[in-house]
């Protein structure tokens, strides 16, 4: 196939959002993960 | 001397509102359409009468006040704050129709919460309704968190003078140099995550076991709701209905997104990713997930409800961070906060919901940014005062761009947190004097002026007319930010005493 006729800037559009969106949707899991662990470390030296 | 508005001012407002209203009544043409796909003759009828009367209202505004005049930055205000008085009247005809509500007052109830995106609800019998009302329900809340004048101006509305309008609406951030275009691209984004969150969500619910078709329409209309920070659900359970850890995990990531200032996407999806750690209303919203959680478990873990750390941490955390963004999803009965949550945990949670997402999203509440921005104030007087008599404290804040604090920044931010906190509590009195508990008074009265949608039990169709009435309104002001509902106020005076 052929791809010439799509602009690469486009492309680089695309790839963009893309890495933004992953980016974003990576952050929150993380922020997801790390809260509750933090709170647990937290509540386990409030139990010491 | 205060000038009484003139016969253009009142066309002009009235031609635009009319615009607005034809938007809402085309809207209706997605629950009739599904009703008319799943053969609900009922509703068919209740969306064709709905979307008549709308259609007709706004029409009729539109002829009667025709005028090709721009908008000034009071029309954009007061168009605002009466769209929403006006749209949540019309959209609650089909509601009421249904016959899921005690009264025409408690589906009015129900269709301002769903445009405010609150997700407090006077439904009766909800797991017996047809789908096309739940279709309606929710779009309420995707055309309200989106925000009604968004929705106008891509489609609608070509006027100069538009940003007053979008202003208005609580959202004075302008993402691109166009408003045409700000709308876009919060419709590109929203769109992303539609096809993202609908699609994960229903594989979510096939896999549990939950046949295809529904599980496409819940995952679509669970998406809606926690994007939008709504919090309606398609059953009276809300999230506990689906007992499935992967749901809780994915309604939880998408309230975040949807928490997340659309300015911000914009930022990351143009390749500035570092901003998220920079941005003052992430930090702010970080540590503050951070410091209320940690109250919120240590009130749970002193009560003792959860027998293992891991549900205690679930539980907990899901509605912390539920009411933080405003989303109001919940993992847990509303009388489960009153009878198994100490008062600590209680407050831990009616903090988080007063203080809000961020500014320019989809949440209600005070918002991270004027939480940031007053610390900050605080900051550079502590500075000032440790610091020699002559000196010149400069602080900075970051925000997209490094920005000089000024006092003028901490003095709005002071005044909007001011009109909340007395929103919050002229709420709960209201409840308390009509014999209510403080605490759940509070509660109940958070959720509805921060348009989180919590409940402790108290927002139930026999609670009283006059709490009803007043959640109405903390819903109005809260979603709106004050500003354009003061401006529609003035001009109503104006027309009364104006010279």
């Amino acid at each position: 196939m052929d791809f010439r006729h799509i602009k690469v800037s486009k492309l680089v559009r695309i790839g963009r959002v893309a890495s933004g969106v992953l980016f974003e949707i990576a952050i929150t899991l993380l922020t997801l993960v790390l809260m509750p662990v933090v709170c647990f470390l937290v509540l386990s030296w409030m139990a010491k | 001397m205060i000038l009484r508005p003139q016969i253009s001012d009142i066309k002009i407002i009235n031609f635009y509102l009319g615009k607005i209203i034809v938007g809402i009544g085309l809207m209706m043409l997605v629950p009739l359409a599904t009703a008319a796909a799943f053969g609900e003759w009922d509703p068919v009828f209740d969306y064709a009468l709905g979307s008549s009367v709308t259609l007709g209202f706004g029409f009729l505004l539109i002829r009667i006040f025709y005028t090709k005049d721009d908008l000034n930055w009071m029309h954009g205000m007061i168009i605002t704050a009466v769209s929403w008085v006006v749209i949540a009247l019309l959209g609650a005809i089909p509601l009421h129709l249904s016959g899921h509500f005690a009264g025409f007052l408690d589906a009015y109830f129900d269709s301002m919460s769903g445009f405010a995106t609150t997700g407090l609800t006077l439904i009766n019998d909800l797991d017996h309704l047809a789908h096309s009302h739940n279709m309606w329900r929710h779009l309420t809340m995707f055309i309200g968190g989106q925000g009604i004048i968004v929705i106008a101006l891509t489609f609608l509305i070509r006027a100069g003078g538009a940003f007053t309008m979008y202003a208005g609406e609580a959202r004075e951030e302008r993402i691109l140099p166009n408003v045409m275009h700000t709308a876009r691209f919060i419709w590109t984004v929203s769109i992303m995550y539609l096809v993202i969150g609908s699609l994960s969500l229903a594989g979510v619910a096939i896999y549990e076991g939950m046949p295809v078709v529904k599980s496409f329409l819940h995952g679509l209309w669970i998406f809606i709701a926690a994007w939008d920070t709504g919090g309606f659900a398609p059953h009276s359970q809300n999230i506990l209905y689906y007992h499935s850890f992967p749901f809780e995990i994915i309604t939880l990531s998408l309230m975040i997104l949807g928490a997340i200032s659309f300015r911000l996407h914009y930022e990351i999806w143009s390749g500035n990713k570092r901003e998220i750690f920079k941005n003052i209303e992430t930090v702010t919203f970080f540590f503050s997930l951070l410091i209320l959680f940690s109250i919120t478990a240590v009130g749970l873990a002193r009560q003792g409800v959860y027998g293992h750390i891991m549900a205690l941490l679930r539980k907990g955390f899901y509605q912390v961070v539920s009411g933080h963004v405003g989303a109001g999803y919940s993992t847990l009965y509303a009388k489960q906060f009153n009878v198994e949550w100490s008062d600590l945990a209680k407050v831990g949670t009616i903090i988080a919901m007063a203080l809000g997402g961020c500014t320019s999203s989809t949440c209600g509440g005070i918002k991270m940014l004027r939480i940031g921005v007053i610390f900050k104030g605080l900051k550079q007087e502590i500075k000032r005062i440790m610091s020699p008599h002559d000196s010149i404290v400069v602080q900075k804040f970051h925000h997209i761009t490094d920005v000089i604090l000024k006092a003028r920044h901490v003095r709005m931010a002071a005044l909007i947190m001011i009109c909340y906190l007395i929103l919050y509590f002229g709420g709960a009195i209201v409840g308390m004097l009509l014999g209510y508990p403080a605490l759940s008074s509070l509660f109940e009265s958070v959720s509805a002026a921060a348009n989180v949608g919590l409940s402790c039990g108290m927002t139930v169709p026999s609670m009283p007319t006059a709490l009803k009435a007043t959640y109405i309104i903390q819903m109005w002001l809260g979603r709106l930010e004050f500003i354009s509902i003061f401006a529609f106020i003035g001009f109503v005076i104006a027309i009364v005493r104006g010279k």
